[in-house]
């Protein structure tokens, strides 16, 4: 569980870059329910990390904000911006390939075994 | 089921008590708690608001909101600075370095008519009263917030630093290219001033665009 928690901070702003360059914009919480959500429970998102990552690509320019008011509470949006799209796109094929290359790793490692 | 004002009162309350003071962030904590207990609250009818609120809270592990605190202030600043580079930058773009070579020619006639002996005192005393002209305008923006805004806390504002300027200043006095360095100083310093109020008027603004309820 440690190794998994480990391995989901390193990825968590590839997600967060995923998940807004599929939906128009997000709020925290639902980011952390659509990661519950697409991984069956397997993956939760800790406030802990999600917030202060979203706060980062804020500040990088990745983001942008917007507050809209929703049952009877302000509410904040985050979406991608133009580098933030871009951004996107090239971490995600790079992270494409990691996961390819990680593949071929494992894959020789069983067939040493 | 949807949380009620009061209940929403409540967990502003809640969160300004675990030491989170920014409107701006307690609006985002506000609503992910609420949105949590909305959902615990409709998964099982038994639990109550408080606790599920603690329940939530506990997501949030032993440091509560104070790492969610500490690393959205250090973004923001980073956030200012970055505006801050990005408009002194843009004072050497075209229109804009048309300003710039004016304030150059000027500065520079300046140290050619009139003896540095006047010249300085009135340089420093200009920055030093542009300053204070700074911070009163920044008090009346402040007086007129009935929230606190990290935005807004740690823009980039250059109000003070008069003293640091005023002895850079006084190093060129008697410098073998005094004047070309006193003229370097002073255009730096109006052009930060300008940028830094720039910056802060556009936080600003977009502060009040999204927080219209934390202005008076």
């Amino acid at each position: 569980m440690a190794q998994n928690t480990q391995l989901l901070k390193g990825s968590l702003i590839n997600i967060i870059l995923k998940l807004l360059g599929d939906n128009d914009k997000m709020y925290g919480y639902e980011i952390t329910k659509k990661v519950k959500e697409l991984t069956n429970g397997e993956l939760s998102l800790t406030e802990g990390a999600l917030y202060p990552t979203l706060h980062k690509l804020e500040a990088e320019g990745l983001l942008s904000v917007s507050v809209e008011h929703i049952d009877n509470r302000p509410r904040k949006y985050y979406s991608l911006t133009k580098s933030g799209k871009k951004e996107a796109g090239c971490r995600l094929e790079s992270f494409k390939s990691f996961v390819a290359q990680m593949q071929l790793v494992l894959n020789l490692n069983s067939a040493i075994k | 089921m949807k949380l009620s004002p009061a209940q929403i009162e409540q967990l502003f309350v809640f969160i300004e008590k675990k030491y989170v003071k920014y409107y701006d962030l307690q609006v985002e904590l506000v609503d992910h708690l609420a949105t949590s207990i909305e959902e615990m609250l409709a998964n099982n009818n038994k639990l109550t608001f408080d606790e599920a609120l603690r329940l939530v809270y506990d997501n949030f592990g032993i440091f509560g909101f104070a790492k969610i605190v500490q690393q959205k202030e250090e973004q923001v600043i980073k956030l200012g600075k970055k505006l801050l580079l990005k408009e002194m930058r843009n004072f050497f773009r075209w229109p804009q370095i048309t300003f710039v070579a004016f304030l150059a020619v000027i500065t520079w006639q300046l140290t050619i008519w009139i003896d540095m002996v006047i010249l300085f005192p009135a340089f420093c005393l200009a920055w030093i009263s542009a300053s204070v002209w700074l911070i009163v305008i920044l008090k009346k923006y402040r007086g007129r917030q009935k929230k606190k805004l990290l935005t807004i806390q740690y823009a980039p504002v250059f109000a003070n630093g008069s003293i640091f300027f005023v002895e850079w200043m006084y190093f060129t006095w008697n410098s073998s290219h005094g004047s070309i360095v006193f003229c370097f100083i002073v255009i730096f310093g109006i052009l930060l001033k300008l940028a830094s109020y720039k910056v802060y008027i556009a936080i600003r603004n977009k502060a009040y665009t999204s927080y219209p309820e934390a202005f008076a």
